[in-house]
């Protein structure tokens, strides 16, 4: 079975000590910053079927967000603050300035996707550009929740419920309902589309039980302060500055999107975009269609290395 | 169960074979009629601290839905018909035949309320008198916009994940699963109000993997085919023709829907309710104002 480095011939391993969480990230490449967001349930691995070919044009920057994988956050409050996407994506601000990055690209899914928007909300500074997987704001998603997408998307309700309930359900065997929703989440329904190694790290990530909780705090934050602060910005009209292309899997049938493109455009009126043929995990399930329709967009980088 | 444990005193216990399920019920007391109807994640025993006040006016027939408590679970369908409001309803007017009631009254909690509205509007001639705990439809309960409601609601969406997800979940934390409710759905936000007795009763058919499979089923039903089946009632204007009465915990689960009585006004224009002091499980939660605010309906004064 492949290992991780095998999977990532090449790159390096980083630790950075920022915002009150310790980052795990793998690093490589040449060329100008590009910053890559995984989401749930996964880790920056679901990268390792495109970062070769990008590392040929970009340095890509690749974390693991706070809780998940190798990376720690804090202990989780009240308001759930700490698991916020706002502070996930003040993290890697801090990440790219440590590496020397005060501009970059963000290419980002699910979770992931969530940082990569806010990021580009927050910081108009740092975002040259902005790739989203996958995803319309959580403001619009929890707006869309009619039967079809609730049941779709259960576990946003799901794993926001208080601690330790949805812990303590999915912790007593954390494999099955892992491999459970990266089956139900692709286009075929199974694991095929994974790579043996990378599946091997996911479920090891996913059996401690801090990453459990952790992720679980996403979604509370997802539930509460997430969609709070996406709601402020549209009252404020607050919109993303830089050039912004949307992906999403075309073959999920009750998707996590509906009508990307209308949606985003509320939000980044110049926003460019197609579905992928694939399930949700775009960089896993197709990622050379997913890199023949990043590369065009990325190449336009003004960035210099 | 030991006497000490059995909560029904002095109340028979039958089985009922319908279609396609047999059907556990306790019965007692004396007077015309009254079906009650209980909901997730419990069986008959939660109508406990009411039914020996209802029994004084009424013959009270506690049944367990099909799939629950001690009735049976019948194998399940693809299109999840056999856990449908439909076929739980098609139950009870067996159960009631069998015991030669033609005509009767229904009280509803959770599912069972599901089961009984449905009751009321494709058995009108069965159905004399309708109270409704705690839910509004379905399809309103599906269409409910609000954040907080569709958080209250996850389990919708949980257990109507396809087979064998969700069951394998809760097998590995039964206990855990099933106190979920009352520490989420009680005003208090704690099983204290639940009765020792009671909770071990619902943490038992817990157990059972043909029970957890069998309520998952209701649930599959009610993301498909009860909503499908509402969705045609409201299409052809349909309605509920006697009287009724909903009432909800005012920390119940329509607390976070806008005006769950207007909704219940489109299905049955002359229905009266108001708010009980209580989370969602009334019956054991404030049992008494739930018998001052029901009884005199139910007796028709």
């Amino acid at each position: 079975m492949t290992t991780l480095p095998e999977l990532f011939p090449g790159f390096a391993i980083r630790r950075f000590e920022v915002n009150g969480a310790s980052i795990h990230a793998r690093v490589g490449g040449s060329g100008p910053p590009l910053l890559l967001l995984h989401g749930y349930p996964q880790t920056h691995a679901c990268w390792h079927r495109v970062a070769p070919e990008l590392a040929r044009r970009f340095t890509l920057v690749m974390p693991d967000l706070r809780g998940y994988g190798d990376s720690t956050g804090p202990v989780p409050d009240a308001e759930h603050k700490a698991y916020a996407k706002r502070t996930m994506a003040a993290d890697f601000v801090a990440v790219m300035q440590a590496l020397g990055h005060e501009r970059f690209g963000v290419v980002a899914h699910d979770r992931g996707g969530r940082v990569g928007y806010r990021l580009a909300l927050d910081h108009p500074a740092r975002v040259e550009r902005l790739v989203t997987l996958d995803i319309v704001t959580t403001l619009d998603a929890w707006e869309d929740l009619a039967t079809e997408n609730a049941v779709g998307r259960f576990h946003w309700m799901f794993l926001a419920r208080p601690a330790p309930f949805p812990e303590t359900m999915i912790g007593r065997d954390p494999q099955y309902f892992l491999d459970y929703l990266l089956s139900q989440w692709t286009g075929t329904k199974d694991l095929t589309a994974f790579d043996p190694g990378a599946l091997e790290h996911y479920r090891a990530a996913f059996a401690k039980p801090s990453v459990i909780h952790a992720s679980c705090e996403d979604y509370r934050a997802g539930a509460t302060i997430d969609p709070a602060i996406d709601r402020a910005d549209r009252e404020a009209r607050r919109q993303i500055a830089c050039p912004m292309l949307a992906l999403w899997g075309a073959t999920r049938k009750h998707g996590f999107v509906n009508k990307p493109l209308d949606t985003w455009r509320r939000w980044a009126p110049h926003v460019v975009g197609e579905p992928i043929e694939c399930g949700h995990f775009l960089p896993e399930e197709a990622p050379q269609k997913t890199l023949a329709a990043m590369m065009p967009f990325l190449a336009q980088t003004t960035l210099g290395a | 169960m030991s006497a000490t444990d059995d909560l029904f005193a002095g109340f028979a216990s039958r089985r009922f074979v319908t279609e396609d399920a047999e059907i556990f019920a306790r019965i007692g007391g004396t007077g015309p009629p009254l079906l009650l109807l209980h909901g997730y994640p419990q069986n008959h025993v939660m109508w406990h601290r009411v039914a020996p006040r209802l029994a004084r006016d009424f013959t009270v027939i506690a049944a367990d839905l099909r799939g629950y408590g001690q009735s049976s679970c019948p194998p399940t369908d693809l299109e999840h018909r056999t856990y449908s409001k439909r076929a739980m309803a098609g139950d009870m007017i067996a159960v009631m035949a069998a015991l030669g009631h033609r005509r009767f009254a229904v009280m509803g909690q959770d599912r069972g309320a599901r089961v009984a509205y449905r009751m009321a509007l494709e058995h009108p001639a069965a159905v004399d008198r309708l109270v409704i705990l705690d839910i509004v439809s379905t399809l309103d309960q599906w269409q409910a916009e609000s954040k907080e409601a569709k958080l209250r609601m996850f389990h919708w969406g949980f257990l109507a994940q396809p087979a064998p997800m969700p069951e394998s979940l809760i097998r590995r934390a039964p206990r855990d699963w099933v106190e979920g409710p009352f520490k989420r759905g009680t005003k208090t936000r704690s099983i204290s109000t639940i009765d020792p007795r009671a909770l071990a009763a619902y943490q038992a058919v817990f157990t059972d993997p043909d029970h957890i499979h069998a309520t998952c089923e209701d649930y599959r039903a009610g993301a498909s085919c009860d909503l499908a089946d509402d969705e045609a009632d409201r299409a052809v204007g349909r309605q509920i023709g006697c009287p009724m009465l909903f009432l909800w915990g005012t920390h119940g689960t329509p607390s976070d829907i806008d005006d769950p009585l207007g909704l219940w006004r489109r299905w049955c224009p002359h229905v009266l309710g108001g708010t009980i002091d209580s989370g969602h499980f009334i019956a054991e939660e404030n049992p008494d104002a739930l018998v001052a605010r029901a009884l005199p309906f139910l007796l028709g004064e």
